[in-house]
């Protein structure tokens, strides 16, 4: 083709790029000079262009539009109809572009459909002070750009609102030949990567120079001939606007769309090969997922509908983020459709969460539009669009909320046809992994900060205080050999960043970095998911690369989609914890519910094995006797099975009796209304059901009064020495009563034995008066041991003179009491239960020394 | 239905005898059986020295391989055409074919002859060949009192392909999710 004619074509493509997003964007703003001009030019330049190149159509479109923009230049203002008629004129162009194109000549045509509305529009928006319109159009403007030159330097854009700012300069070059640079460019990498690998092996120093030069060279001619094919996606994005206006008319909604990441680069086939799925994607959200003005007004939403696209770098991969504001996802529609078209069994489905019902999506032959309108619902769409985004070794996730709107996320690979790659050895294997993956490398095993532990039965790796899931890779590929159990022996971790998620990936031993040229695996292994390409390295040997997204992926360590996180869209609220709780029945009313771990045991009695005593039960259980409360005061007791939740607690266990217990669900406990009763702490919404939550506290109290005033969950043990049996057994039961674990000993060289083996004691009680050794010495040996110097000693005598009282405070004793005064007894013994020396002291202590230090 | 002697076979209907149009194929020996491979498709005969394995792949996928600079997906031929008979192959030896753009080297226990054969000595598939098996041959010419089948690549290399598919796929969204482990 004339190479004249190929320049006009390819800048006037450009032109009318400009022109359409320019359209979109004045009818946003309007008044906007800046913006005006700016598209008055483009048409402008098209005009003089065509007149040179004998391309009348062209020519007298572009007339007709400049005639247009030059009213509202001159002050008229834009309406929508106008910029309609505008858009109209550039399809016309731009079809008539490539007509032209594979014409080489302009065909046979008419627009003067077209061009009577431009003039009769122009015609209407002409202003009082303005000229009439002078129709020359014959002779090419003065100040039209000469003409078209092979070399020609794009023009520059002096807008100050620099609309479309264009480079300064620049040079037009074809893609073949860009290609073509790329593959040389592989092969120089190839065989500079042999060459440092056979002198690494040894060699003359001076050829070990040059390699080393050469091999510089070859990195930066790499970098730079990459960066050529970069670019930015706003490429992609400019579009996106006029798209999303004619969606809004022609569907009757209000949309709007917002773009961000516009700067972010990629490879430029990969940008050309988005563009559909894209615009599918777009195209989708604004059919079904937009509702309507007024359905929108109902929901209690903004009128216009926001469409977010977002683009971002993500560990070697570009992430692209499609947004709405929309309905969300009709999961009930999808099941049905999934079912109808035997995409999965109905049992299946019905077991589905919505986020695995999501992916159904994008299976073929799926679409939930009822009717298939023009935009979309053809039922061809989902589906290509991930093929398409696979072809290019990339992803799709949907996500949804219903009523909120829905989430479309797109992950592609940077395409890097070289890339560096951390090579690793794995089951007797090499393997290459994308070092933009690659966060950090750790060792496990001997010698090693790090180490593996297993959580229910999953490795996590243990590093820097952080829990990092584990994946094994040669369990994941297979690899590992029957009965090899042994994870986290020895070995090194990958951490790995994919997805925003970061996971370590066990691997037996790294070699090094190389750079590799990635090569695109047959259909048969491709299929496989795991392996994202495979190279060359650089002793000769083929290698796979992994892709750490499917690997992490097969290895099971669940990725809940998440978008990157980039701006809150709504304020940060925590999760809220959910509860285990066991549902019961107990009496009419309610059902109720205690959490449970506050249940040590459940137990079941008969009815006719409680005994009664007062408004409680008592019930015989281990040895010792289990008081019972009623969870509900109007459950009577009959001589059947009752269970019994034995709680304890603060020391103390009570039973609580139910009728009947229903299940044990897992919710989140957020009791509504306070409870009236005392056994109740308030009332929650279960599953849609009222339900009353039990209060553990009211039981306990019940048991023991004293019990959660105390607030100790240990019970203290206290030594009780005397030698009469009768005192021994009349006073163990009363401080056991009191909350206290008793050791009774009959002589104080038992108690002085007791103490030597080890036995820890909070609290001694001794009588005086003991044969061998008196009450006295043994306060004096007991103080005087090791560790026991602030153990608070009771002393028994018949009367607490005074001069036993001074006898007894000389020996170091805290209280003398009455033998009989069981009362006194029981306070001075909790009086000291609070000073009794715990563990939690020296912690304390210890704290206190260092915020002083 | 008729019993030729001459092709031993029981064929349903005898292809009508036409003249001229020889084909060329290139034999090759897999443990006892001789298969054919169109001379177009074949491109080079070597000895692999290096075989990457490939972890997950169909029994059929040998490794990768590195041919003087580019990567071949080697596939046991034996494996492809289920001619088993036990002992694994330990031959390296391989006839490099490319198919659509991919290159691939097929695992032979030995090269033979390229053999011309005239278009009246083809004959209809024989009854006796498994039905899955006749698939992935293109034709079948009558040869040296026996008859030669010829592999039909395009279906072997698809074969293999949806091989890998099946065993891997449950509904995922893409290159990297798999199955209901999400």
């Amino acid at each position: 083709m004339d190479d004249l004619l190929t320049e006009f074509l390819a800048e006037a493509a450009e032109h009318i790029d400009a022109a359409s997003m320019e359209l979109v964007r004045i009818e946003k703003d309007p008044g906007n000079p800046a913006l005006i001009a700016s598209l008055f030019r483009h048409v402008h330049t098209i005009k003089g262009s065509s007149g040179f190149l004998s391309l009348p159509r062209v020519g007298r479109l572009a007339h007709g539009a400049e005639a247009l923009i030059g009213r509202l230049r001159d002050g008229a203002k834009a309406s929508g109809e106008h910029i309609s008629l505008i858009l109209a004129v550039v399809d016309r162009l731009s079809a008539l572009l490539i007509e032209i194109g594979r014409l080489e000549a302009e065909p046979e045509g008419d627009d003067s459909d077209i061009l009577r509305a431009l003039e009769a529009q122009t015609k209407l928006l002409r202003t009082p002070e303005s000229p009439p319109l002078a129709p020359a159009w014959a002779a090419p403007a003065p100040e039209a750009e000469p003409g078209v030159s092979p070399a020609a330097s794009s023009a520059p854009s002096r807008d100050a609102a620099g609309a479309t700012a264009r480079s300064t300069e620049t040079v037009r070059v074809s893609i073949g030949v860009l290609d073509r640079l790329m593959g040389i460019v592989s092969e120089l990498v190839l065989t500079r990567n042999q060459l440092l690998e056979l002198s690494a092996l040894g060699g003359d120093e001076r050829v070990k120079g040059s390699v080393q030069n050469l091999s510089s060279a070859t990195s930066d001619l790499q970098d730079a001939v990459m960066r050529v094919r970069m670019q930015p996606l706003d490429k992609l994005f400019s579009t996106l606007p006029r798209l999303v206006r004619d969606l809004s008319l022609e569907l009757q909604k209000k949309i709007r769309i917002e773009t961000f990441g516009a700067e972010t680069e990629l490879d430029r086939q990969v940008i050309e090969l988005m563009r559909a799925p894209l615009t599918h994607i777009i195209r989708n959200a604004a059919d079904h997922g937009i509702e309507s003005v007024a359905q929108r007004v109902a929901a209690g939403k903004p009128e216009t509908g926001v469409i977010r696209v977002t683009a971002a770098y993500d560990a070697g991969q570009i992430t692209i983020e499609i947004k709405d504001d929309g309905r969300g996802f009709d999961v009930a529609r999808i099941r049905e459709k999934a079912r109808e078209r035997g995409l999965a069994s109905a049992r299946a489905l019905e077991k589905m969460t919505d986020a695995e019902l999501y992916p159904l999506v994008l299976l073929p032959g799926f679409s939930t539009a009822e009717r298939v309108s023009k935009v979309s619902g053809r039922g061809v769409g989902m589906d290509v669009v991930r093929d398409n985004i696979h072809s290019i070794g990339g992803t799709v996730s949907l996500a949804s909320r219903g009523g909120f709107g829905s989430t479309v996320v797109l992950r592609i690979p940077l395409t890097l046809a070289i890339a560096p790659a951390l090579i690793l050895s794995c089951g007797g294997s090499r393997f290459a992994i994308p070092q933009m993956a690659v966060v950090e490398v750790v060792g496990i095993g001997e010698g090693f900060e790090s180490d593996v532990n297993l959580v229910y039965g999953a490795p996590m790796l243990r590093l820097r205080g952080e829990a990092l899931p584990l994946a094994c890779l040669a369990q994941t590929l297979d690899l590992a050999p029957p009965g090899a159990e042994e994870i986290g022996r020895a070995g090194y971790v990958v951490i790995l960043r994919v997805a925003g998620m970061r996971c370590g990936l066990l691997v037996e031993a790294i070699a090094d970095v190389q750079e590799v040229v990635i090569e695109p695996l047959v259909g048969a292994l491709a299929r496989l998911g795991v392996f994202s390409g495979q190279t060359i390295l650089g002793d000769g040997s083929a290698v796979l690369i992994l892709d750490p997204a499917a690997i992490v992926d097969r290895a099971g360590i669940k990725n809940e989609m998440e978008p990157c996180e980039r701006r809150p869209l709504e304020a940060f609220r925590p999760e809220k914890a959910k509860t285990c709780v066991v549902l019961l029945r107990a009496g009419a009313g309610p059902l109720k519910a205690l959490p449970l771990s506050l249940i040590m045991r459940i137990e079941e009695v008969d009815g006719a094995q409680l005994a009664r005593s007062g408004d409680v039960y008592v019930l015989p259980y281990e040895g010792r006797l289990l008081l019972v409360v009623r969870a509900a005061d109007d459950m009577t007791i009959e001589a059947r099975a009752y269970p019994i939740l034995v709680l304890a607690g603060a020391g103390q266990a009570v039973g609580v009796l139910v009728d009947e217990i229903i299940d044990v669900i897992e919710e989140t406990l957020e009791p509504q209304l306070a409870g009236v009763d005392d056994k109740i702490v308030g009332v929650v919404n279960l599953r849609g059901q009222t339900v009353e939550l039990l209060d553990m506290a009211y039981f306990i109290n019940r048991a023991d009064p004293g019990a959660l005033a105390r607030g100790v969950n240990q019970r203290p043990r206290i030594l009780l020495v005397d030698d009469k049996q009768f005192f021994r057994d009349m006073l163990s039961p009363v401080l056991h009563a009191a909350g206290f674990d008793v050791t009774a000993s009959a002589s104080a060289a038992e108690a002085l034995a007791l103490i030597e083996k080890g036995m820890k004691i909070d609290i001694m009680v001794t009588d005086i008066d003991m044969p061998d050794m008196d009450g006295y010495s043994l306060t004096r040996q007991l103080l005087a041991q090791e560790g026991c110097a602030n153990i608070p000693v009771v002393a028994l005598a018949p009367q607490a003179t005074d001069s036993i009282r001074e006898a007894a405070r000389a020996c170091g004793a805290r209280a003398v009491v009455g033998k009989f005064d069981r009362r006194a007894l029981v306070d001075i013994v909790d009086g000291f239960r609070d000073m009794a020396p715990t563990a939690a002291r020296e912690i304390e202590q210890r704290v206190m020394t260092e915020i002083a230090a | 239905m008729s019993f030729d002697l001459a092709d031993f076979s029981y064929s349903r209907q005898r292809p009508p005898a036409r003249s001229g149009a020889a084909a060329s194929h290139f034999t090759v020996r897999i443990k006892s059986q001789i298969v054919g491979l169109p001379v177009h498709c074949v491109k080079t005969v070597f000895y692999l020295d290096r075989l990457t394995p490939v972890p997950l792949a169909p029994p059929e996928v040998a490794g990768l391989a590195n041919l003087r600079g580019r990567i071949v997906t080697a596939l046991h031929l034996d494996k492809c055409l289920r001619i088993d008979s036990g002992e694994p192959s330990s031959a390296l030896l391989a006839v490099g074919i490319t198919h659509n753009g991919d290159d691939y080297a097929l695992l032979v226990d030995d090269t033979g002859d390229v053999i011309v054969s005239e278009e009246q000595d083809r004959v209809s598939c024989p009854a006796h060949l498994d039905a899955d098996l006749a698939e992935l041959m293109a034709a079948f010419y009558r040869h040296d009192g026996g008859f030669l089948s010829i592999v039909d690549v395009a279906a072997l290399i698809k074969r293999v392909s949806q091989q890998g598919e099946s065993a891997y796929r449950t509904g995922e969204s893409g290159n990297s999710k798999q199955g209901k482990r999400r």
